[in-house]
């Protein structure tokens, strides 16, 4: 990888790269843009995504103590009403002395930045800390949890949060055994996903994060290997790049593991909108 | 981070007590920043999520040191500072509370979210809100071009929500300081008419151009203190540069901050202020000196060759006709003069001198800057051609094409016509020859001409290749004439389905088709971006205009389609330039903004009395809609004098704080309209070597 000085890695840079490397490549070094479409059927696609992020709007907006009767009143969709109700009374169970919502937080390994966006970080009274991360589906079934304990957002998140000191250069940092990853599912308010931390696992993925990001710097350029198993292109935007293929995949498909909640995350950290005139 | 590597003075700034308002000023390249993103680290180890940092700059170009300290690996881990703007922040609060003051700012459609408009999209509801105005026979007496006409109304109303005072003041104070024939006075009242015709209209469709966005924030933050607090709550430490370069509005906001965030670094470039036609203002930044509990002046700058420094010293003071006797010597060693005739031999001996720095003196591109007060097409295309063939890569801050004039546009969007015969938009063979040359590999001009008069029917409608007498498919050849059939065959199945729009419709046209093998697209990254681009653009319109396209009973697609033929749309927008090791060609504020300096510059025609008079704005003027304008007071020619001399001494002075080695300077005797010139930069030069005569040495 040629030196990139303002790069970051993040938990969608490296899922990318565990996914097909290519990929890694194209998006991240090469900023290839390719207007192809990612998933089919595309105006439904464009729908779900805006759901999703008119979802993480109410609840942001939640977590700067607005009325949630107001915060409803922009809430036409029928589907997204009910996600909100569930998030309502999901929330009324939960207590906490802080919370911080849609905050970026970065660490740095091997000298790498490193970032993670958390939907909410909360300490509860025990010193604990809880990542929350609001996961919508397009399909039927809520996602199973394996799907989850490879992610390497499962692997990040805690990370980070492991590395921060808050305010205290001299102390120890966070124990990993206060924090804990939880995956909730808006249409599944029931069923979240847990994943406790530890110290074991901390020095585990420190030496799996080091070991991955040294593997992809020291990688030349025309060495990022493309993906072998050719459903992954199907929900690839550079699929006609790549010759894999013509028509995106559905959405609805077993197969489709899609970003609903798109954030592009260089646009979240130089959040400086420019007006000309 | 090592303290040693500072001065005592920045030291002091870096390790003041943590709790308190600082104030910072000094010239360019006084180590202002780096003392700031030094005591930055020490911010960040502090913070935690209870505790932020927020960082502001007027404009993104000027926010580069904070992003790069951000990542250094030294930079402690935590939540990452917030670095944004003005603008920023305000969208930020809008999209947040939107739900909140969305009533009480008396916008009707109550949609779930703002709309924020860009240049462009505000250009285009400004054209649709004025057709009446114009019909009636607005600004006839105006003679500039629509575009510029609406850019002004719409300056006039940024002015008023970034400086303060309601719309309706405009046309008064404009009139009230306005000097001339009483023609002028009418059109500043139709002006305002118009403005606040669009203002109606924005809050009728919930959209928001920048006026509307920086009025609605100011009056809430600064009226609704608990919004205030609420919005600004996880923030404990501030750090603001150039705020000299920021607008009244913004200096407000910091004053009523000063008592919620206990921590401000408040940074001010010493004769700066070149963004004051964009509402800069010097003067309301130096009130937030009263908020703060230390003031830090650096006087001592750093990387400054004296012999610029000499020349920068004398030259501003012959532009201000102020008496400079001892010029020193090192003055001559810092430019070299050059008078030619022509443009043409201008730009050659400049490309000259650049490919000898380059090639011979292996100075790399990226320490160069090519500067005009403006860039015109024909000048950028002059000096672009001219480096390419010299090899050496430049970088051009301006784009001087729109999306609409790439080729790659008319060659996608002819098919989409074709698909959308409804529309009614007739497509040209001419049109249809240069797709087909852009779409078909090795596709001729020959080969194209007669594919397109053979397939082009009466309606818009393009006929299969196959359809076509023998002899002349067998002139064209089967392999181009069947990619052709391909696309068309895919464009009978897409008639044939539930119709989408045409950004989607070219997102699929790209993806299953035009970028596959056989097509001229296939792994074609340069078209692809700019696809991307108008794919984008073509979205956002969508999303932006879904309500009126509907209120007009016309679909969107079609609505872009007709807007983009009369050439107002889509914004040829380019996101931020890397940094790469490039020539810079670039207006030379666009230069200024970016805060970089260079080893060497070049002015381009210093004859050019571009480089001292403002652009002529006859319906809005950045000193009398300004804070420290006296409103008893009428604007005459001596103001206007004495306001270029000052904008021109500032521009020279920031520019040359930004050349580390040399500058050349170009007089062409006649210009492009082969007119003799002069201007009051070329007066001051001229001044200049008068007073040096007798220093010797200068090569
Ligand atoms: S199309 Fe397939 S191989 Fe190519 S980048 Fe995408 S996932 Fe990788």
């Amino acid at each position: 990888m040629p030196a990139m000085p303002d790069f970051r890695f993040s938990a969608q840079s490296l899922q990318d790269y565990v996914e097909c490397q290519r990929r890694f490549e194209l998006r991240y070094i090469q900023k290839l843009d390719w207007p192809a479409e990612e998933s089919s059927p595309y105006l439904e696609f464009e729908q779900f995504r805006q759901k999703g992020n008119l979802f993480h709007q109410c609840v942001n907006q939640y977590f700067h103590h607005l009325a949630p009767q107001v915060i409803e009143k922009q809430i036409e969709d029928q589907e997204v009403l009910c996600w909100w109700q569930n998030f309502l009374a999901f929330i009324a169970t939960q207590s906490f002395t802080f919370s911080t919502a849609e905050t970026l937080f970065q660490t740095h390994i091997g000298g790498y930045p490193v970032v993670a966006k958390y939907d909410l970080l909360v300490l509860q009274k025990d010193g604990n800390y809880t990542i929350f991360d609001w996961k919508t589906t397009a399909r039927e079934q809520k996602p199973k949890r394996s799907a989850f304990i490879q992610k390497m957002q499962t692997i990040i998140y805690p990370y980070v949060l492991s590395q921060c000191r808050f305010g205290h250069p001299d102390r120890n940092d966070i124990e990993p055994v206060s924090i804990t990853l939880i995956y909730w599912f808006p249409q599944f308010p029931e069923q979240p996903e847990t994943f406790p931390y530890s110290t074991a696992q901390q020095v585990q993925d420190e030496k799996m994060l080091a070991d991955l990001i040294h593997e992809i710097v020291i990688k030349p350029t025309g060495d990022f290997a493309l993906v072998e198993d050719e459903k992954r292109c199907r929900f690839c935007v550079y699929r006609s790049y790549c010759g894999r293929g013509e028509k995106a995949g559905s959405m609805y498909s077993a197969d489709a593991n899609l970003d609903m909640e798109f954030s592009d995350m260089d646009l979240d950290i130089e959040n400086v909108e420019e007006i000309r005139y | 981070m090592n303290i040693q590597q500072y001065n005592s003075l920045q030291q002091e700034v870096i390790e003041s007590e943590i709790n308190t308002h600082l104030f910072l000023e000094g010239p360019f390249k006084s180590g202002k920043t780096s003392a700031a993103t030094a005591r930055l680290k020490h911010l960040a180890d502090q913070s935690n999520p209870e505790h932020q940092i927020l960082i502001l700059t007027p404009q993104h170009t000027l926010s580069q040191a904070y992003q790069r300290c951000l990542l250094e690996s030294d930079f402690p881990s935590g939540v990452i500072p917030t670095i944004t703007t003005l603008a920023g922040l305000s969208r930020q609060f809008i999209r947040l509370f939107w739900s909140m003051i969305s009533e009480n700012s008396g916008f009707q459609a109550r949609s779930a979210s703002p709309t924020f408009l860009n240049m462009e999209s505000a250009q285009f509801f400004m054209e649709q809100v004025c057709q009446p105005f114009l019909a009636k026979g607005y600004f006839l007496e105006v003679h500039i071009n629509q575009a510029r006409l609406f850019s002004q109304i719409l300056d006039t109303m940024n002015k008023a929500a970034l400086i303060g005072y309601p719309l309706e003041e405009t046309a008064p104070r404009l009139t009230a300081a306005w000097n001339g024939e009483a023609i002028r006075v009418k059109h500043y009242q139709q002006s305002q008419e118009c403005a606040l015709a669009f203002r109606k209209f924005c809050l009728q469709n919930d959209v928001l151009d920048f006026s509307l966005q920086i009025e609605i924030f100011r009056n809430a933050i600064l009226a609704n203190s608990s919004l205030r607090q609420q919005f600004f709550k996880p923030y404990h430490y501030l750090i603001a540069d150039n705020i000299e370069e920021d607008v009244p509005c913004l200096h407000d906001l910091l004053l009523e901050l000063s008592d919620q965030i206990p921590s401000m670094l408040l940074i001010k470039d010493l004769h700066a202020g070149f963004r004051s036609f964009l509402g800069a203002d010097p003067p309301s930044a130096d009130r937030l000196r009263s908020i703060c509990s230390q003031n830090f002046t650096f006087t001592e700058q750093f990387r400054v060759s004296s012999p610029m420094h000499a020349f920068q010293s004398a030259m501003t003071h012959c532009i201000m006709r102020k008496n400079s006797t001892d010029i020193s010597p090192d003055a001559l060693q810092a430019y070299t003069l050059q008078n030619v005739q022509f443009y043409p031999e201008m730009i050659n001996s400049i490309c000259d001198m650049v490919d000898h720095l380059v090639h011979e003196e292996q100075v790399p591109p990226g320490e160069i800057a090519i500067l005009s007060p403006y860039l015109p097409d024909s000048l950028k295309f002059s000096l672009t051609t001219r480096l390419q063939s010299l090899s050496i890569p430049y970088l051009s801050t301006r784009p001087s094409r729109t999306l609409a004039e790439e080729s790659v546009t008319n060659a996608v969007l002819v098919f989409a016509k074709h698909a959308h015969p409804q529309w009614e938009i007739p497509i040209t063979s001419e049109e249809l020859r240069s797709a087909l040359m852009v779409l078909l590999p090795g596709c001729d001009i020959i080969r194209a001409s007669l594919l397109a008069q053979n397939t082009l029917k009466a309606n818009h409608h393009l006929e299969h290749f196959s359809t076509i007498p023998e002899f002349t498919r067998t002139r064209i050849t089967y392999a181009m004439g069947n990619q052709f059939d391909v696309i068309l065959d895919w464009i009978d199945q897409y008639q044939q389905s539930t119709q989408v729009p045409l950004d989607v419709f070219l997102s699929l046209l790209f993806g299953e088709v035009l970028s596959q093998p056989g097509f001229g697209l296939h792994n074609d990254i340069d078209n692809a971006v700019l696809l991307t681009r108008l794919i984008a653009s073509i979205r956002d319109f969508r999303l932006t205009f879904q309500s009126l396209a509907e209120q007009q009973h016309i679909d969107s697609s079609q609505l872009f389609m007709e807007t983009l033929q009369r050439g107002l749309l889509p914004a040829s927008f380019y996101r931020d330039e890397p940094d790469l090791d490039t020539v810079t060609i670039a207006p030379a504020f666009t230069f200024l903004m970016k805060n970089k300096p260079v080893r060497y510059q070049f002015w381009l025609d210093i004859g050019d009395i571009g480089w001292w008079e403002r652009l002529d704005q006859p319906l809005t003027h950045p000193y009398v809609l300004n804070r420290n304008w006296d409103p008893s007071k009428r604007w005459t020619d001596a103001q206007e004098y004495q306001a270029n001399q000052s904008s021109l001494e500032r521009l020279v002075r920031g520019l040359l704080d930004r050349c580390e080695e040399h500058v050349y300077l170009y007089v062409v005797r006649l210009n492009q309209a082969g007119i003799n010139q002069s201007s009051p930069l070329l007066s001051g030069i001229q001044l200049f070597l008068k007073r040096t005569m007798g220093v010797k040495n200068h090569a």
